[in-house]
């Protein structure tokens, strides 16, 4: 008697487990999925030849055949009327401007054969700039590459270095136009919250700090606009204190060594002259673990604006 | 076992079976490896070359230092190409040190895989190619010593990595690669950039630089400063004019002794100003020259 109960039960568990199971497989995988990267970048290539339609119309027939110079196109949202760069292994190297919409594209013609990591930069009204968008690409002569869909990063910035507890921090920055920014706070705790931007892409977000408990908080936004999401901002610190403490734009982007705003060769250049060298000075130790190696230079790598 | 057991059994190994179904599919780590095209038995008369190749397996890293110790009585390091290298800017260029070879570099960005276009696929990409002099027949191996590849996380963490040894032989009947192709190219076309800063040089102005070469790779820099003459440089190099005044000029040479010089600012005025200036400065005269004319002319008339 009890062992047959038990047996019907187990059956039970076990039954109730398999739908379980196989319900919900599919939503733990698409959720795994869509933590790892974002998928909105389109990649294609046009290999040898393309078919030229010689009448132009599409009308059909006389078609022929065209060699494809080894080339290269980045396309994708930047801010309205912003500069957009695009840098070969990490320095910059062509220049264009996105519309009122947002948009940009950039042609590279006859492009040599190797291999280049390209990283496409945007710069909002106060010149500081967005996140890398970042392709390690092989170009092969006689193909036709074109990178579409990037979505760059908002830039961010806070009203002051230090915050007094109830008075209210400005989060503000610059994205995609009429899109939606979702800005995370955290601390020992994540919050979320979202603001749109204006037609110009301009944002501004008023943080009631009285809510928060005295410390360091860590910031970061990003831009969603028609179900795409674009990539993170650079990370920004701040305390809330008893004081007010209103900071320059130096110290408050990681890595920026020099304080011109830019992480890039000049900022790479000062770390290395500290390279395992004795008593670094403080800014140059980004980890803050009392010595310049190869981590501070990972961080440097990872705050890079070129 | 009674069959109760055997339920169970077979219930817990379910379980973990979908559990093990349901949990995200993860790699872990990186891996370093050494390729070449033929098989690892190279000729002990002529000099051979072998890539250094690095696979993300779907990390995000953005730096890496090695240590490499190869046998140097068996061969003699004679210099890394770093073409079609994913290190954007080197700390340390590939330099022979005793018995070892030391890189270390940043990937700015991030490097998560070579992207094929034609594929639309990630794949592993070359961090350095090493050109090797043999100097006897025998079979050795190149170890990793010391391996270090940063996550792209912003914190410099480690990724775990896998670097595997390179086994290889040196022998008369082994394969002879080919002639090395002269690098003609001279290095790349690039910016040298002022700045000055409290934590080095006592803040005085310095200068950067720096760019690749593809062919054989930058061998050394130079900096002339005005008229005076070219020193060997290493960035970041002390201006000695702290004026700026003076037109500076870094040369790039690279290890077949193609040079590229570049200069920190165009000096002087444009030449389609020059030329405005003139007209203007023509324009200008005839006007005055004209209008003097009339009023010498109005004042005879007048008297």
């Amino acid at each position: 008697m009890k062992n047959g109960f038990i047996e019907r039960q187990s059956h039970r568990v076990f039954g109730l487990f398999l739908i379980f199971s196989i319900l919900f497989l599919p939503i733990l995988k698409i959720s795994a999925d869509e933590f790892v990267e974002i998928e909105d970048v389109s990649i294609s290539a046009i290999v040898g030849f393309i078919e030229v339609d010689e009448e132009g119309d599409g009308g059909g027939g006389g078609g022929g055949f065209s060699s494809v110079p080894a080339s290269i196109t980045f396309s994708g949202i930047a801010y309205p009327n912003s500069p957009v760069f695009v840098l070969k292994n990490g320095q910059e190297f062509v220049q264009t401007l996105a519309n009122q919409n947002a948009l940009f594209s950039v042609y590279i013609p006859s492009f040599p054969q190797g291999t280049y990591t390209f990283s496409v930069v945007t710069e909002d009204v106060n010149s500081k700039r967005s996140t890398l968008f970042t392709f390690p690409l092989s170009i092969v002569e006689n193909v036709a590459t074109t990178i579409s869909g990037i979505f760059l990063s908002p830039t961010i910035s806070v009203s002051g270095q230090v915050i007094k507890k109830g008075n209210s921090m400005i989060i503000s920055g610059q994205g995609a136009p009429n899109a939606t920014i979702s800005i995370s706070l955290k601390s020992t705790l994540q919050d979320f919250f979202s603001v749109d931007t204006n037609q110009t892409g301009l944002y501004y977000y008023t943080l009631d700090t009285g809510f928060f408990p005295l410390g360091l908080y860590q910031t970061k936004s990003k831009s969603i606009k028609e179900e795409s999401e674009s990539p993170f901002s650079s990370l920004i610190s701040f305390s809330i204190g008893n004081t007010d403490e209103v900071d320059g734009v130096c110290g408050s982007i990681r890595a920026d060594i020099n304080c011109d705003g830019r992480i890039n060769l000049i900022d790479f250049s000062i770390l290395a002259f500290w390279y395992k060298k004795n008593n670094p000075p403080e800014k140059v130790d980004l980890n803050m673990d009392g010595r310049v190696d190869i981590r501070d230079f990972s961080i440097l790598a990872y705050e890079w604006t070129g | 076992m009674n069959g109760l057991d055997k339920k169970i059994t077979y219930f817990v190994f379910c379980l973990i079976f979908f559990l093990g179904l349901s949990l995200p599919v993860t790699t872990f780590g990186a891996q370093i490896y050494f390729d070449t095209p033929s098989v690892s038995v190279f000729s002990s008369t002529k000099d051979w070359h072998v890539d250094l190749l690095f696979d993300a397996e779907g990390e995000s890293v953005n730096a890496i230092f090695l240590d490499i110790v190869f046998d140097e009585t068996l061969v003699e390091f004679i210099h890394a190409n770093q073409d079609d290298t994913i290190v954007t800017s080197w700390l340390e260029s590939p330099k022979e040190n005793g018995n070892h070879i030391i890189l270390s570099g940043i990937m700015a960005g991030g490097f998560s895989g070579l992207i094929d276009p034609v594929t639309n696929t990630k794949g592993p990409a070359k961090i350095a190619r090493f050109f090797f002099h043999p100097k006897k027949e025998g079979s050795s191996e190149f170890v990793f010593q010391d391996v270090f590849v940063a996550s792209n996380d912003g914190l410099g963490s480690s990724i775990e990595t896998s670097a595997l040894s390179f086994s290889f032989t040196l022998s008369k009947e082994g394969i002879a690669q080919g002639e090395i192709v002269a690098d003609k190219r001279p290095p790349e076309v690039f910016k040298p950039m002022v700045s000055n800063d409290e934590s080095i040089f006592n803040g005085q102005y310095f200068l950067v630089f720096e760019t690749r070469d593809i062919g054989s790779g930058v061998d050394y820099y130079e900096v002339k400063e005005g008229r005076g003459s070219w020193y060997e440089a290493v960035s970041p190099y002390q201006i000695n004019d702290q004026t700026l005044r003076k037109q500076i000029y870094v040369k790039a040479v690279d290890k077949s002794g193609n040079i590229r010089v570049v200069k920190t600012f165009d000096s002087g005025i444009p030449v389609s100003n020059v030329f405005i200036i003139i007209i203007l400065i023509v324009v200008s005269y005839l006007l005055s020259k004209f209008s003097l004319k009339k009023r010498f002319n109005k004042s005879i008339i007048e008297k």
